[in-house]
Formats: C-alpha cells, structure tokens, sequence
C-alpha cells in the first residue's frame, strides 16, 4: 500500500513538473523521420507491425526483450531482465517466430529459436513483424510470423555522435556509444554497448516454509557488443554494405523459488559469443533491382551447473557448449514489368553446422545441413482499388523437395482511409537440428510442421486533424505435425509430431494522435487474442478438454499513453496478458498456471537542446505498483525499481 | 483548451492505475484436513523445472482423492521433481530431486513437519534403523546419513574408491545386515554396502544402467536395466530384467527385451514370489520363471509408468502425455480394476498409510 501511495505521489510529482513548465518557453525539436513511398504494388503492409522507433526513443531501451514486451501485444516469455526471452506470435512457439538482421537468419540452427533478449535494441534502426504472407518470401519457417531487424544508412549527414548511459535499481548499468559518419558516397556506422545487472532484488519467497524476504542469487548478466556498418554507393544504381556484429554475454541461470538445496549448490551460468557478418549488393535501375547477399552466423554457447557438497569440495554436474555456424546466402530479382505488374524471384541457400558437447557424460554429436529455398512473387493492380500479391516457395532440404508453399493476398483500397486484406497461405516449417541430431532424444524420424493459414483485415485512418488509425485482422490456422518436446519415461525428453494444432485470433491496433499548440497526446492501444489449441486425435484423453497450448496466453493488451509538452514527455505503459497455463489442460490452477499479468511502467524524459548537441534526461518507473508476481513458474520478479539515464546527441 | 488536453491526458493515466489490477501472486488459501488413516500416497514427479510435482492422497475406504494434498495444507508447493514417498516413525518423507530438499509431513493432516535441505539432487531413501534415513543422490557421488529426528544430515557415504571414479546411487534397499544400492546414470553396478561401517563392502557388475531394484522372497535380487539411450557414450543395449544372487554375486539369469522396448518399473508382489513388470503392458512373472508370458494388464492407450503391489491392491501409475495430470488404477491381485484416480502430473511412488 505505502508503494502504491508513493506511486501516485511520484505521478502527481511528475504532473506539477509538467504544468509548471507551461510557464517557460522551449520548441519542440522532432526527431528523424524517415518517409518512405509504398514501392509495393500488391500491399502486404496490413499484415506488418512496425514498431515506431520514434515513439520509443525517449525511453532507455537495451535488448528487443523489452522493446517488443512494452509496446505491443505480442508475448515474450522471459523471467528476470537479462534471462532467455522467447517470442511467441498468434498462438504459436518461438521455433515458430524466425529472425533476421540485414536479411540475415538470426535463428539458432541448433534449436531453431533465438534469444531476443540477446538482440541488442542499438543494433538496429527498423524493426518489423511480419505475418504470414509478408515474412513468407524472407524467411523460412515463419509459421507464427517474422521479425525483421535492419540497419538503415544515412546519407549527407556529417558526423552524428550519440551516447546513452543508464543506471538503475539492483546495480543495472547500460551505456552505449553511436558513431555514424556519412558523405554522399560512404556511409558508416559504428556502435558499441555495455549492459550489466546484479538483479539482486528482494522478493517474498512465500514458496517455501520460512521463506521469508530473500535477495534473488545468481540472476545477474553482463553484455557487451559491438557493431560495425558501412554503405558504400559508388553511383545512384550501386550500393554495397558491409554490416558486422560482435557480441559476449554471461549470465546466472536463477532456479525456482523452491529450491533449498543451499547457496552453493545447483549453480548454472550460460556464456555465450556471437560473431555476425553480412555483406550485401544492389543494383539497381528503373525498373529492376537485383540484390546478392551473403553472411554467417557464428556462436559459441557454453552452461555449466557447479556444486559445492561439504567434505567433498566442489564439483561439476553439468558443462555443456555448443558451437553452431550458419552460412546464408541470398540472390534476388526484381523486375516492374508495367505499373501494374511486378514480378520477384529469389534464390537463398543455408548451410547450417551444430556440434555439442556434454563434458561430464562426455556425450558430443555433430550435424550440419544445407537448405535451399525457391521463392517467386508475383503483385498485380488490377485496379486502383484492388491488388494482388502471390507467391510461391519450394524448399529443399539436404537435397529432399518438399510440396511447395505458397500465398495469395488480395487487398481492396475501398477510398483513401479505409483498405482491406485477405491472404490464404501455405507455409512449413523443417526440425531443427537439435530436434533431429539431439543426445540424447534427438528424433530424426520428424516430419516438417506444415500450416494452412487464413487472414483478413481492414485498417482505416480517421480523417481531419485528429490522426486516428483502426488495424483490425483475423486469422485461422491449422498446423500439422507440430513438434513438441516432451518428457519419456528413460528421463529425458524427446520432441514428437502431434497431429494438429488450430490457432485463431484477432488483433487490434489503434493510435490516436492530436497534437494543440506545443502540446502532443499520442495514445497507442494494442489487443491480441490467441486461441491456440491441439485438435489432435486423442489430445483431450488426459487434459480433459482441448486446452490451450502451454504458455501462450489466450489475451494480450497494450496500452500507451504519451503526452509531450513542449521539451517534456511522459509517457505510461501497460501491458496486460491472461493466464498462461503451463500443461495442456488449460485449469486454473496454482502448480499448472500462472495468474493473469498486469504490469504498469512510468517514463519521463526532458530534452535540452542547444546549438552544437542536444541531452535527454530520462526517468523510469518499473512495476509502478510494486506488484509481486512471476512470468513464469516460481521465478520471482522485482517489484517497483527504476532507471535513470542521460542520451546525448551531437548535432 | 490547453488545460483541458492536459486535464483530460492526466486523467486518463490515473484512471488507468485503477484498471491496472493486482496480479494474484501468493494467494493460496489453506485447508484443514483429517485423513482416515487407510490411504495411499502418491507422489507426482511433475516436470522438471515446472515446479509442478504434488501429492495426491487417496482414500481407501471412501474412494475420495485429494490432489495437491500438500499445497492445500500447507500453502506451499511441494516443490520441483519429486522422486520417492517414505512412512517412517508415523511421518510421510517425500523426496525432492530438483529441489535439493526432503519434506517430511504428517500424514493425517498433511503439515508440514520438517525437512532436510542443502541436499544436490535427492533421490531415493531408506530407513537403515529407526534414527536414521539414507538419502541417495544423482550428482554428489554419495549417499546422505540423515537423523529421522533431528532431520540433520549427521555424515555421508561415498561409493567412490578414488577420485577418479563417479558413482551415484540410485535406489536402496536391506539384504540382511547389508545395503544394497544401484548406480544407475550412466552406470552399470550394484554396490553392498556395511550399514555399520558406512563402507562400500562389495559391487556385481549388471547390464547397462540398472534403473529399479527389488528383492523376492527367497534373497534373489532383481535388477530392470534400461540399457541406456542410442548414442550414449558409455554404451547402450537394449532393455534386460537380470536376477542375481546377492551372496554369489553371480547374474543367474537374463531377460532380454527387444531393441525399442523403455520397461520402467518392477515391483514384488506381497507374498514376494511374483514379480510385476511394466514393458508397455503389465507382466507378472514367478520368480522361478524368467518368462514373462502374456501380459496381464493392457498397456494400450496408456503409457504406465509405475508399479506398487500391495497386499491390498496393486496401484499402477499411468503418466499419459507427461504433461498433463495423469491417472492410477487400483486392481486386485486377479488384474480387475477396482478404481481409477486422477493425480498430479506423473504418477510416480507410492506410500500405505
């Protein structure tokens, strides 16, 4: 209750800064805005979510974790700050979400996902999610969607200098240094980023019997990378890039908070390195684009889980690494054959490379695989009303062909502020490595999850002054063969093909913009619902019913309101998801389910802006309720902390 | 109109604090219970690092199933993995691999009445004497003298020679004034034991990875070996039954199973003369035989995962999918069922009142 109380007194504190500062005069200084024309002819933008960089760039953000976690609906499964975070779409699993940066598969070829807690926010200027038709083409195995990271050059700028520096609550410390430099011809970008946290944070561990106030061991990180980028544009038709990416990271692995088997004992960390590089070309004139790219993807992981028995000394259960490389390779043509026809063909080929190792069984395998993927597209304006995009993949998996996928999307432009999509799609995804080769339980008899995926939306713009924008969609899917990793009776676990999977949903998006005088509200409201359900034959013997698939939860809510007056911002976020049940069997249910998430975030952020730079000052409020709760079982969260940084920017 | 955006933008971001709710962390109410005094505990396993494992009571003469017995009393959870049920002294002791811990409950309310904590990776027990309970252990390469008074753990018995081998014990059971115990993780003996020295005494080499134990009534010992996994580094063959005279050390006889087959559980009858055996279907073979027969219990639709007989019934666990709560039935020692009960997630030991 005191927390609470001093919530309300930190927000009315906030509000009489913010009135009192109507008495001053300052100008508002707009931020970079990138406005891009539509070059696409059948319009897949409706099945995309961008997330405005703009918006959120008052706020100090490190990982993706925490980007796409507070400003959207999509659910990130993740314990404390700084630990694994998987990213679920529309009712799926996060082998389900692939990822690229500058068109490179950021995917783990050894488990199929990837860590976007390891995605350094810095690292990228544009970031997109993608669903079904639209991240078909780029990536292969997006049966939930895609999220597309890239860099953007900049061109004619001079030196633009920008550093950030935040501490916070529980010795959290975040710097990071952008260095970018362009001419008409060069441009490069360098940056460089430093985030740590001891993540000793107190909790009441009401788990165990005189649990009592307990600070959270081993849940500190410590994460460093760099990125380098160059642009290179000898003439309005070429341009090159080079785009690298070098990063190292360590972290505890916290166990559960009931856990009594001493300070000492069952210590896990993770290490990992990742060294990432893509090399990229285009050409291109009038009517034809041609783009070759080729990169890898380098990782080395390492898990070790150490024990200290009295009388014994210390010892060593577990020390597990893995070295995985991917090698990715793209050729793509495009070609605007009249304005109302564009054709695309494109050719990528991956060969992928795991080897692991457990040192204390002395269990190690290998395995490697090449994938090619065939892609065509074909868009169409059939009218200036109606549009249509196809396509169509094959791939081909260590020489084997598959049925191919394909999508056809067809979007209607009923007047200037209203559209609607529909899009069927086919589309498959292939085992990973670890799903095939693991020891033990690697199962190589697993056949490729297939999808048949309908979509539909409208998304409309307000008119006047008042900017308003509706997104609605719908989709129905049904997935075939889904895997699943589960437990056997020789004590490990083993994925297997479940016959059927059917997931449903509904999204909204709105954003009600109105700016008057030097003041801005800008409210962002985000709701998703996500029924995902196995339909298999016999899957409700045990559950009892059809349940919900374990944690994706059935609702998830954004809501973002910002208010900028003059230099100041304030903005609230609240993100809101239902329970996520842990087994299949959808209960209620205190050991198979966790409670419905509500969390609530303050940021306030004061720029200052003068002739040579410009400083923001930012403020954060984590839990502003102080709420004690968990994301996932018996892992304790913080309650209410906070973050304070400083941004400067070189003008 | 300046004031009222700045009015109307304040409001909307207290009133949201309102909307905002409490998350239901912690809020288990508790329940009061009194057993009867003839009932069967169970002990589900759960998933490991779910935090899921329970414990189900069920009531033989009313045919009444509580499930999450000890949560509903206590307010806790029982924690993650459990592994193995003992009445010892009138108390319940349940076992707690991923926990490092033992809770030891009164079995008539189920509270909470100690536990043994600070232990690596807890497995099975064995009551030596009255006063004192061993713990075996799946990574500290020794056993776990533990006071059933004091629930202190007073000493250790390591089943290593030298520091260059690791073996850890697995189940325990009495032969005589001796223990005996299996190295089943990536091993392939048996350890006797000298209770009163705390030494290991002697070791029969078996077939891979010696999973259950038990010992019929004429001192033959039984041993279900599950022949590790494919690709194992120590080796893998499949699945065998092996009986062993533990004086001679001798293996007198092998069954073997086919490649693909994962039997999980053997367990005596009462008498000690017939031996139950869970290979996907359930078996009863005498222990003069190693002939399995036809089974009598049909393992299809099922995945049966343990296996108790008891003068009162025979309770045969079913873990379905391993993720969800599973099932046990009780049949009678003519294989007809007399009940279902619906339990936690896996079925795994079980413990008479």
């Amino acid at each position: 209750m005191t927390n609470r109380i001093l919530a309300y007194l930190f927000v009315s504190l906030l509000s009489v800064s913010g009135i009192a500062q109507t008495q001053t005069n300052d100008t508002i200084t707009l931020g970079e805005v990138t406005v891009e024309a539509n070059a696409e002819i059948g319009d897949l933008s409706m099945l995309r979510t961008q997330i405005d960089s703009l918006h959120i760039s008052n706020s100090m953000h490190t990982d993706m974790s925490e980007v796409i976690g507070e400003n959207t609906a999509v659910f990130i499964k993740q314990s404390v700050k700084g630990s694994v975070a998987g990213m679920s779409l529309r009712g799926t699993n996060s082998t389900h979400t692939r990822v690229s940066w500058n068109k490179l598969p950021l995917n783990s070829p050894l488990h199929g996902t990837v860590d976007i807690s390891q995605l350094p926010f810095l690292f990228t200027d544009d970031i997109s999610i993608n669903y079904s038709a639209a991240g078909m083409m780029m990536n292969d195995g997006a049966l939930g969607g895609s999220l597309e990271l890239s860099t953007r050059p900049e061109w004619n700028q001079g030196i633009n200098l920008e550093y950030a520096g935040a501490a916070g609550s529980f010795l959290s410390f975040d710097n990071y240094l952008k260095f970018n430099w362009s001419g008409n011809k060069i441009s490069y970008s360098g940056r460089a980023f430093h985030s740590s946290s001891k993540n000793t944070f107190p909790y009441e561990n009401n788990d165990i019997i005189d649990g009592g106030t307990q600070i959270r061991q081993n849940a500190d990180f410590t994460t460093y990378g760099l990125m380098q980028g160059i642009h290179y544009r000898p003439s309005p038709r070429h341009f090159i890039s080079l785009n690298g990416w070098i990063q190292s990271g360590n972290r505890g692995v916290p166990g559960l908070s009931t856990n009594e088997s001493g300070e000492n004992n069952n210590l896990s960390r993770q290490n990992n390195d990742k060294l990432r590089a893509v090399l990229a070309y285009k050409w291109q004139k009038k009517d034809f684009v041609t783009e070759a790219w080729s990169g890898a993807d380098l990782q080395r992981n390492g898990f070790i889980t150490r024990n200290y028995i009295s009388g014994t000394g210390r010892f060593i259960s577990i020390d597990s690494k893995n070295r995985t490389a991917s090698v990715h390779s793209g050729l793509s043509a495009r070609i605007h054959l009249s304005g109302k026809h564009r054709i695309k063909a494109m050719v990528r080929h991956t060969y992928q490379h795991a080897h692991s190792e457990e040192a204390i069984k002395s269990i190690r395998y290998d395995a490697s695989r090449h994938d090619v993927f065939f892609s065509g597209s074909w868009e169409y304006r059939l009218s200036d009303k109606w549009h249509i995009h196809s396509l169509v993949k094959e791939d081909v998996i260590e020489g084997e062909f598959h049925l191919p996928n394909a999508a056809v999307t067809v979007s209607h432009k009923s007047s200037k502020n209203l559209s609607f999509i529909g899009s069927l799609s086919r589309n498959m995804h292939h085992p990973s490595l670890s799903d095939l080769h693991h020891v033990p339980g690697g199962n190589p008899d697993l056949l490729p999850e297939a999808s048949i995926t309908a979509d539909a939306g409208m998304h409309y713009t307000g008119p006047g002054k008042l900017k308003w924008k509706h997104k609605l969609n719908a989709y129905v899917r049904d997935i075939t063969n889904w895997i699943m990793w589960r437990p056997t009776p020789q004590g490990y676990w083993q994925p297997d093909n479940i016959e059927s999977v059917k997931t449903t949903g509904i999204e909204y998006s709105g954003n009600l913009k109105k700016k008057v005088g030097k003041s801005q509200v800008d409210v962002r409201f985000s709701y998703a619902l996500n029924r995902s359900v196995n339909t298999s034959t016999g899957a409700s013997l045990f559950s009892g019913t059809e349940g919900q698939i374990p944690y994706i939860p059935i609702h998830a809510a954004n809501f973002s309101p910002t208010y900028t007056w003059k230099s100041w911002q304030i903005s609230y976020q609240w993100n809101a998801y239902s329970e996520r049940y842990t087994t299949s069997n959808a209960m209620p249910d205190v050991l198979y389910s966790i409670y419905p998430y509500f969390m609530s975030n303050l940021h306030l952020s004061h720029r200052i802006v003068c002739k040579k730079y410009k400083l923001t000052l930012t403020a954060s409020v984590y839990n502003l309720f102080n709420e004690s709760y968990r994301s996932v079982l018996w892992q304790p969260m913080p309650g209410i902390n906070f973050r304070f940084g400083v941004k400067f920017n070189l003008l | 109109m300046k004031t009222r955006y700045h009015l109307i933008s304040w409001l909307m971001a207290v009133s949201l604090m309102f909307i905002s709710g409490c998350m239901e962390d912690d809020m288990r109410p508790v329940t009061a219970f009194v057993t009867s005094g003839n009932g069967v505990f169970i002990a589900c396993e759960g998933n490991f690092m779910y935090g899921n494992a329970s414990l189900t009571y069920y009531d033989r003469e009313s045919r009444e199933v509580t499930n999450q017995a000890f949560l509903q009393a206590n307010g806790i959870p029982l924690g993650d993995v459990a592994q193995d049920l003992l009445m010892h002294n009138g108390l319940l002791w349940v076992s707690l691999n991923n926990s490092g811990k033992a809770y030891i409950i009164d079995p008539n309310s189920f509270l909470y009445k100690g536990k043994v904590s600070g232990l690596t990776s807890p497995r099975h027990m064995l009551p030596v004497n009255e006063n004192e309970i061993w713990i075996s252990d799946l990574y500290s390469g020794h056993i776990n003298v533990v006071d059933a008074n004091s629930f202190e753990v007073s000493g250790q018995i390591s089943l290593n020679r030298d520091a260059s081998t690791t073996h850890n014990a697995e189940q325990m059971l009495r032969y005589e004034d001796k223990v005996i115990c299996n190295a089943w993780s990536y091993d392939k003996y048996l350890f006797i034991i000298d209770p009163a020295t705390g030494e290991v005494s002697d070791s029969i080499e078996t077939n891979w990875q010696p999973k259950k134990i038990c010992l019929d009534k004429s001192g033959k010992l039984w041993a279900l070996c599950d022949g590790g996994y494919e690709g194992s580094p120590f080796g893998h063959e499949p699945a065998s039954l092996q009986r062993i005279d533990p004086d001679s050390k001798a293996i007198e006889a092998t069954i073997s199973f086919q490649d693909d087959a994962t039997p999980t559980d053997i367990s005596l009858n009462s008498t000690g003369d017939s031996l139950y055996l869970i290979n996907k279907h359930v078996y009863k073979l005498p222990i003069t035989t190693m002939d399995t027969g036809n089974h009598i219990i049909s393992g299809k639709g099922h995945n049966f995962y343990s296996i108790m007989a008891h003068p009162q019934g025979v309770f045969l666990s079913d873990a379905g999918n391993y993720m969800d709560p599973g099932f046990v039935y009780v049949y009678n020692g003519n294989s007809e069922m007399q009940d279902s009960i619906k339990t936690g997630i896996i079925p795994v030991d079980f413990a008479i009142e």
